[in-house]
């Protein structure tokens, strides 16, 4: 289990960018909309990705994308980038934005930031 | 976890509905409200120096003397958690507290308006909802001399709304019923099915049993926003002597949309806002394995009895919270007066019962979910989405919904204007506009006015007088569709999402005035044989049709655009039509 707290930490050191978001509570439970929320603010404040503005996924491909409406462009963000995957559910894929974050999406998202963007 | 409030008074249920009876807390009657909204420009990374550059902006521009008088701040703007119960300012972003932003947006001759929620949390996750803390939260903006408030809808005990635990919906839908039971003295009735009527389209049989009693949900832009949207389970019985009998459902429950656990049962004998049973039946092991209630006690009179069984508690829910919060407010502050924006995106067919407290309310879900920020991106809206996230998402729905809008009710609201974001050409942005006048919506600019100068492109939209005068003329009527190029039998009523199509709209205006918009929905130009009189707008319009173009034989059309005039017989339009791309005309004609 990774809280909001530890998770910011672990994106950086200096957690002085976060001031004035709205990420909730640090010890809350890190779930995949807030992840989502919390790695594309990062993306935009301090790496200074501009936002990818095609191939973005829309709800006809993943239903549940605008689920959360206040996550829903960062998730749509970190899904174009192949920052976090939807998950695949029988026959649909998923984002499932109220799942924790496991070690292996924290693990593939640090690998995905350091090869592409050197963090 | 807390349960549903206890309804014993009729207003707040669903059979005053249509009595068109607002509730006694709700404020006076009053056109669209007409502001900027931090929303769509800065998403919840607003602050008190923005906020402030918006409101000198406005009045820079004039803006506020043209009616954009409200300055609101959406979410973002309190710390995340309470201190000591009550609600604080977000001390990064607005150092200065809140009621010295409200000094300052009133000091600029504005109004200050705020934001917060029903349900427990902020949409953007705060956990400061006004949920169980009405009275010290209306204290705090009556504290804050509030002239507007927007309430939102996340996080809702009662309802499986945005953020809210899915299986709340089992407040929402009266399980699947299978049979019904009817014992008492001298009496005992298995009520069959040729005893049943469905009220409403949405219930059905499904294998031996009654599923999909309640209300449906309006937030996404599947269901068409009219009509009756909950079903109802009618029961006929014929009763010897009035007395009391006993009832049981053979019933299954869920907790998914379509299929709950909280019924309600309404005898003819129940007076006043009571119910024969209002509540949560226990949970079965599955929606499909059926068992017996215990009995409930009916009462009924002799003769003919229609038995409702049903569940309304979606929409009487959601009223009961809103009304909770503004009768808060009246409390305090009884002569205060304050904006009531209901934001429940639709949910509930807030077209039913927001006039009970409201002066407007919310139709859909956002028209964008991707807002701008204070680094200097503008955001993004679209043209057309498979979702609400767009301009004609938002019009094609509200554009139906005219009969619930009046002076007298409130307005209905497409959401914030989205002109001056990215994704969207001029021609959008005039026809949005002009859209949004014709509906009668709150106009809430939604932008970063920072990028608006005196006399350029934006500015001239977002301040065209005559498109404004429209929005805000004292009659008070949306317009109503009275054509469109899609093959349907009513323009008025049709839910249309295929934006290859033109549509005309007409709106009575005050002085016996009459406003007419054209638009061209498609991304290719359009050459259309339209042929529009007055006799047709008068039959459109009915009643509301201004008396004084009756028999008028010539009249003067003013384009609101380029401010051209022109005179014109009864014939307004006559073939061809042409218009740009997403393009608009818009007309003013009165009598000569």
């Amino acid at each position: 289990m990774l809280t909001v707290g530890e998770f910011v930490k672990m994106l950086s050191g200096d957690t002085s960018w976060t001031a004035g978001e709205d990420f909730g509570r640090e010890e809350e439970v890190l779930l995949r909309k807030n992840c989502a929320r919390i790695v594309h603010r990062y993306l935009q404040k301090v790496v200074g990705k501009p936002d990818e503005t095609e191939n973005l996924p829309s709800p006809a491909d993943i239903p549940d994308i605008n689920d959360c409406r206040i996550c829903a462009p960062h998730i749509a963000q970190v899904i174009a980038i192949g920052l976090v995957e939807p998950m695949t559910v029988g026959n649909i894929k998923l984002f499932k934005g109220d799942d924790e974050v496991n070690a292996d999406v924290a693990n593939k998202l640090f690998d995905v930031l350091k090869a592409d963007f050197g963090r | 976890m807390d349960q549903p409030y206890k309804i014993t008074d009729i207003r707040y249920r669903f059979d005053s509905f249509e009595n068109g009876k607002a509730l006694p807390c709700r404020g006076p009657k009053r056109l669209p409200a007409m502001g900027w909204n931090s929303w769509n420009a800065f998403g919840s990374g607003n602050t008190e120096e923005l906020t402030k550059a918006m409101a000198d902006k406005i009045v820079e521009l004039g803006l506020d003397k043209i009616g954009y008088k409200y300055v609101v701040l959406d979410d973002g703007c309190y710390k995340s958690e309470r201190v000591n119960g009550k609600l604080c300012n977000e001390e990064v972003k607005f150092p200065g507290g809140l009621k010295y932003l409200s000094d300052y947006v009133h000091s600029k001759g504005l109004k200050f308006g705020m934001y917060n929620d029903i349900g427990t949390n902020l949409c953007a996750s705060a956990a400061v909802g006004t949920h169980g803390h009405e009275n010290e939260d209306a204290e705090s903006y009556i504290d804050w001399d509030i002239d507007f408030i927007k309430v939102d809808n996340c996080y809702y005990m009662w309802d499986n709304a945005t953020f809210a635990d899915p299986e709340n919906a089992r407040y929402s839908f009266a399980p699947n019923i299978k049979d019904v039971r009817l014992t008492g003295p001298d009496i005992d009735l298995r009520l069959e099915r040729d005893s049943w009527s469905v009220s409403g389209f949405r219930a059905h049989y499904e294998d031996g049993y009654l599923t999909g009693i309640g209300t449906f949900d309006g937030t996404g832009p599947d269901n068409k926003p009219i009509d009756l949207q909950s079903s109802e389970l009618w029961i006929n019985v014929e009763i010897p002597c009035e007395g009391e009998y006993q009832i049981s459902v053979l019933y299954a429950t869920g907790k998914e949309e379509g299929i709950g656990q909280w019924l309600q049962i309404k005898s003819p004998m129940d007076k006043d806002g009571g119910l024969t049973f209002d509540g949560l039946l226990p949970e079965t092991d599955s929606p499909t394995d059926f068992r017996w209630s215990e009995p409930i006690s009916i009462s009924l009179a002799e003769g003919a009895n229609k038995i409702r069984l049903m569940n309304h508690r979606r929409q009487e829910n959601t009223l009961v919270s809103y009304a909770t919060l503004l009768e808060a407010l009246r409390e305090k502050a009884p002569d205060k007066d304050i904006v009531y924006s209901i934001c429940e995106w639709g949910k509930t067919m807030p077209g039913d019962w927001g006039y009970k407290v409201g002066d407007s309310w919310r139709i859909l879900n956002d028209i964008t979910f991707n807002t701008g920020s204070a680094e200097g991106d503008y955001g993004t809206c679209r043209w057309s989405d498979d979702y609400t996230n767009s301009i004609t998402s938002q019009y094609n729905k509200c554009v139906i919904m005219d009969e619930f809008a009046s002076l007298e009710r409130g307005w209905n609201d497409p959401d914030m204007l989205v002109i001056g974001m990215n994704g969207l050409t001029p021609e959008m942005n005039r026809t949005h506009m002009s859209m949004w006048c014709m509906m009668n919506s709150p106009l809430m600019l939604g932008m970063d006015l920072r990028r608006v100068e005196k006399d350029d492109e934006l500015y001239k939209i977002i301040a065209n007088k005559a498109l404004i005068d429209i929005n805000q003329d004292a009659l008070g009527v949306q317009a109503k569709r009275i054509y469109t190029t899609y093959q349907c039998e009513d323009p008025s009523k049709e839910y249309i999402r295929d934006n290859n199509r033109v549509d005309v709209l007409a709106k009575p205006l005050s002085g016996g005035r009459l406003a007419v918009a054209i638009y061209n929905l498609s991304d290719e130009i359009a050459e259309e044989d339209i042929s529009i009189d007055l006799d047709l707008i008068c039959e459109k319009l009915g009643d509301k049709f201004p008396a004084d173009l009756k028999d008028c034989e010539q009249l003067r059309e003013i384009n609101v655009w380029n401010g051209d005039s022109a005179t014109v017989s009864r014939k307004i339009l006559q073939s061809p039509v042409i218009i740009e791309p997403y393009g608009n005309v818009t007309l003013l004609l009165e009598r000569i």
